[in-house]
């Protein structure tokens, strides 16, 4: 392979990570480094949970063949709502959460039911749900706002001024916790990659080369250190943060190392032959779409926990922020291709860029502006390759 | 419960894609419409010129994606239906 392919294949691959980079380098050149700064980073991240955990369901869904949820925004709101009101009346706190998650699984069971064995589609069971569920949040709320004043509650899932896990370790000056956090995460990460790599060279199997694997791990483990230090640097590891990677690490283990995982994508991939190898596909749908109900109530605990009350308008375009990312993330259509860390890295893109704009003062208008152009650039990507694969 | 012949996975993908290009041609329209309908308002923050210009440009462009997710929509269900019969399967 020459250079120039070498290169071309090298950016068509990390087109989404490029980007992100090159994204972040022009908020850090316009907003003076200020994006950089520790209190701006822990923002991105409480923020934008939320996004990185519908996108993770969403990403399930699309797995199975490009199918999507369009009442995740109001789910979010809805169950939101039910916890607010539940917490209003002195319930407790765990018992409130409990029952929001369970609210969130059967409404996604409630949709999955109709999409996997009545057979409608995706899109229409969702569009209902969206109205069914932003009408209810309405009746409940009748148009007002219920705070959330459930002080342990908010510790523990918001992103709020004192939402951080305390330093057990003490630091001077700086979150050692946090430091030490950061550097297991990249020990275990280079242990079980190159691990991997080992157990696939034994076994005969093709592997990336050692440079390449080596750069690689630099890379990330640099990125790592980078921004564990950040946070050390102010108040450690928001709680958002915990509840984000829990979620990621979980879906990653199971897209990639769990049979339903590998239903997922063999769905997506050619749902006949999946049939026929005796699987039922109906139970995969209906374990799709009634995760993304689940994740949709851990986003609507996450959301009236960092904003600490529940009204009739919030969750609304979350399901466009979601779908955004996955499609801006490079999650295939068709289904069978897409992976959790590319989902992950659609949903950093928006935030660096929302959270950029916001720092620059941008106008509201304006963002709107920007993000659909973020978009637009993400469609014409997906014409233009069609036309060169045709 | 409804008994329905099953879809190849070809003709399930080509809807599929199609509902996911619609999702995002109609936050593209969106999009368009929300800053025109704020600029006749009086309620845009944005230069007049430029409102008009990036809610049109959006909307144009929604329109021309929801009409270019169609139209392949189309030659994909078609080209779907070929595979079908050319591997004997009932349409």
């Amino acid at each position: 392979m020459t250079t120039k392919n070498k290169v071309l294949d090298f950016i068509q691959k990390y087109t989404m990570i490029i980007a992100l980079v090159l994204v972040t380098v022009f908020f850090a050149w316009r907003t003076n480094g200020k994006i950089l700064d520790a209190r701006n980073i822990t923002n991105i991240i409480s923020q934008n949970a939320y996004v990185f955990v519908l996108a993770t369901g969403m990403l399930l869904c699309i797995l199975t063949g490009g199918n999507i949820d369009l009442s995740v925004g109001s789910v979010v709101c809805f169950v939101g709502t039910v916890g607010a009101v539940l917490m209003r009346r002195d319930l407790n706190m765990w018992l409130a959460v409990l029952i929001m998650l369970v609210v969130g699984v059967l409404i996604g069971a409630w949709q999955a039911f109709w999409i996997a064995y009545v057979k409608v589609p995706p899109f229409i069971t969702t569009l209902a749900g969206m109205m069914v569920f932003r009408g209810l949040s309405n009746v409940v709320l009748q148009g007002k706002t219920v705070s959330v004043t459930n002080e342990k509650f908010v510790q523990i899932f918001g992103g709020g001024a004192n939402c951080y896990v305390p330093d057990f370790l003490h630091g001077e000056g700086i979150n050692l916790l946090c430091l030490v956090v950061g550097i297991v995460a990249c020990a275990l990460y280079l242990f079980f990659t190159f691990r991997n790599q080992i157990s696939r060279r034994r076994a005969g199997l093709e592997t990336e080369s050692l440079a390449k694997a080596l750069l690689k791990s630099v890379v990330i483990v640099a990125v790592v250190i980078f921004f564990t230090y950040k946070l050390a640097q102010y108040k450690g590891l928001p709680m958002a943060l915990i509840w984000v990677v829990l979620v990621v690490l979980i879906y990653t283990y199971i897209t990639s190392k769990t049979t339903v995982g590998r239903y997922l994508y063999a769905i997506g991939g050619n749902e006949t032959a999946t049939k026929l190898s005796g699987i039922d596909t109906r139970k995969i749908y209906f374990f799709a779409y009634t995760n993304m109900g689940l994740l949709a109530g851990l986003a609507g605990i996450l959301t009236i926990a960092r904003l600490t009350s529940a009204q009739p308008t919030y969750g609304q375009n979350y399901e466009m922020d979601a779908i955004g990312s996955c499609f801006i993330g490079g999650a295939s259509a068709y289904g069978g291709v897409g992976t959790v860390p590319g989902v992950i890295i659609g949903a950093l893109l928006m935030g660096v860029i929302n959270i950029g704009m916001s720092i620059m003062g941008v106008d509201a208008n304006y963002q709107k502006v920007v993000k659909g152009l973020v978009l637009l650039a993400a469609v014409i990507f997906d014409v233009v390759s069609k036309k060169k694969n045709s | 419960m409804n008994e329905q012949k099953p879809k190849t996975a070809e003709r399930q993908k080509t809807i599929n894609m199609a509902a996911l290009r619609a999702a995002v041609a109609v936050y593209l329209i969106y999009l368009g419409v929300s800053l025109v309908r704020d600029r006749l308002q009086g309620n845009s923050t944005l230069p007049p010129a430029l409102a008009w210009v990036a809610g049109l440009v959006f909307l144009l462009a929604g329109a021309a994606f929801g009409c270019y997710a169609w139209r392949r929509w189309q030659s994909e269900r078609d080209t779907a239906a070929e595979n079908e019969e050319a591997a004997g399967e009932e349409p």
